[in-house]
């Protein structure tokens, strides 16, 4: 996925400014800054959920800027959104197998179903139960289960640290490392930027709605700027 | 009143009650989709119920068709004209702020109880069957209620099957869960919008067949099935279909057995002080949760 110079307002205000970045295939690249930079904003707008005002995104080399979100979905981009954003009302099952509605999806959907379920086996112990009954790790598996129910190529992640405790966050993690061996490609917005740097092939921080760094997470770590504001050392 | 109540009495207007409740929850039931899909209060909802009526009668009248045959006629023309009415109007408001969908369906409601003046009088119209009543000892239960109950409890059936068997009842499930997250898995929710409002209206119309077993209507009958829609979703929580079933079947049973205290003329009453007290006591619905 590429993305050329997007302009994102909401209403009036400008919130992403003439912001470029890219993703490689099988890469997970880490979204990272503080809170109001414009993280999620970003995730929006790539999954449709925004429309830019300026500027292009492109995935497999097709635009997909113009695109409503059901269609972006539909070709293999999936989403965990911020505060997991599950179906609540509905069971563990029920939620993994909306994840799989996009039509290529659905015909492997029992297949993929397994899958999901010897990744994160907890699922399958709690499939008939519902999800607002979980756990907050466990609600946290049920929404990346249900991003990957949807057999994509690239899947985003919006905090899926937030509100965990320490070890249900490297539960997480190492999940997404698997993934990552498995050739997924991945977008993952933090503020956990040390838990992020650990799993992230490169990096980008925002700042105001601004790309104010980006490279490998050696040179993110080792920036003055990030050592002093954002890792406190 | 009465200082010893009989108890055969109390039992069949229980019962009647029930049954009167199951048909109203099953409207209430297609008003609660269409706000729990699309934040759309449909105020012209009775006023398709009229529809539904009026092509009974007319198919009673011109072909002798009994109301409950032409429930094959209106269940899937009361589709057609909710997806119709959806694709060329409710569509266009479902992103605004919801005044505009308010201002929008009092004026369909309008437009269908003018129209239906113009066409067919004020006259109000009945359709002569009389089916009698099955008797059960000392209770007597007319069978035409028993019919509307009957229907009820299909639909409400048919519903449950729908929401949570099928995958495309369970799509709709989740759209009313949570609209964000059900585009981000790829539901098309102009697609679930259409198939709700259309499966809403379905509904009204063919509870408009069964009503014309019931009683007499004329062309401005509409309204008086809206508001009861409405205090019944409100009785069971916004949104929440199973809860307006509840809300029918507890709006039906108290406002009969009222009618051992109470003057038959306060009975629509009734219905709005149950409505004070839940929004009083328990503001999210008899069923609804918080939040």
């Amino acid at each position: 996925m590429s993305v050329q110079g997007i302009d994102v307002y909401y209403g009036e205000t400008k919130v992403l400014h003439d912001l470029s970045l890219k993703v490689e295939n099988a890469e997970l690249v880490a979204l990272l800054g503080s809170n109001g930079a414009g993280k999620t904003t970003t995730l929006r707008t790539l999954s449709g959920l925004l429309r830019p005002a300026k500027g292009e995104i492109k995935f497999d080399s097709h635009s997909i800027s113009e695109l409503s979100a059901n269609r972006i979905a539909g070709l293999g981009i999936s989403m965990v959104p911020e505060g997991r954003g599950l179906f609540t009302t509905m069971t563990v099952r029920e939620n993994l197998e909306m994840g799989a509605f996009a039509k290529r999806a659905r015909r492997e959907m029992k297949k993929t179903l397994d899958e999901v379920y010897s990744l994160f086996p907890i699922l399958k112990d709690r499939q008939n139960q519902l999800a607002g009954s979980l756990s907050g790790g466990e609600q946290q598996m049920l929404a990346i289960g249900r991003a990957l129910m949807s057999k994509p190529k690239l899947i985003m992640l919006d905090e899926p640290s937030l509100g965990l405790a320490p070890i249900v966050i490297s539960k997480v993690f190492d999940a997404l490392k698997a993934l990552k061996e498995n050739k997924m490609t991945i977008v993952l917005v933090e503020q956990n930027i040390d838990g992020a740097l650990r799993i992230a092939d490169r990096g980008y921080l925002l700042e105001n709605g601004r790309l104010a760094l980006e490279g490998n997470p050696t040179e993110i770590r080792n920036n003055e700027m990030v050592r002093q504001f954002y890792l406190g050392l | 009143m009465p200082s010893v109540l009989p108890g055969a009495l109390v039992a069949e207007l229980f019962i009647l009650g029930l049954m009167y409740g199951l048909l109203y929850g099953v409207l209430a039931m297609g008003l609660t989709i269409v706000f729990g899909v699309m934040k759309v209060v449909n105020v012209a909802h009775g006023d398709f119920v009229i529809i539904g009526s009026y092509l009974s009668y007319w198919a009673f009248v011109l072909a002798g068709i009994n109301p409950i045959l032409s429930l094959l006629l209106t269940i899937p023309f009361g589709f057609l004209l909710g997806a119709l009415t959806y694709l060329g109007l409710i569509r266009r408001v479902q992103n605004s702020p919801e005044l505009m969908s308010l201002f929008l369906t009092f004026g369909i409601s309008t437009l269908i109880g003018g129209l239906l003046l113009f066409f067919y009088s004020p006259t109000q119209r009945a359709v002569p069957v009389a089916l009698g009543s099955i008797e059960y000892g000392s209770l007597s239960i007319p069978v035409n209620i028993s019919i509307a109950a009957a229907y009820a409890i299909a639909v409400a059936i048919a519903l449950r099957f729908f929401f949570y068997r099928t995958y495309w009842g369970k799509a709709v499930r989740a759209v009313i869960d949570n609209r964000t997250s059900a585009i981000l898995v790829g539901i098309n929710p102009d697609m679930v919008s259409l198939k709700s409002f259309g499966i809403g209206i379905a509904i009204a119309s063919s509870v408009g067949s069964i009503v014309m077993l019931l009683q007499s209507i004329s062309p401005l009958s509409g309204p008086d099935f809206t508001l009861i829609s409405f205090v019944i979703v409100v009785l069971g929580g916004l949104g929440n279909p199973p809860g307006a079933l509840v809300g029918g079947v507890v709006l039906g049973v108290v406002e009969s057995l009222s009618s051992l205290y109470v003057n038959a003329a306060m009975t629509p009453a009734i219905g709005f002080i149950i409505m004070v007290i839940v929004l009083i006591l328990r503001p999210q619905g008899i069923m609804g949760s918080r939040g």
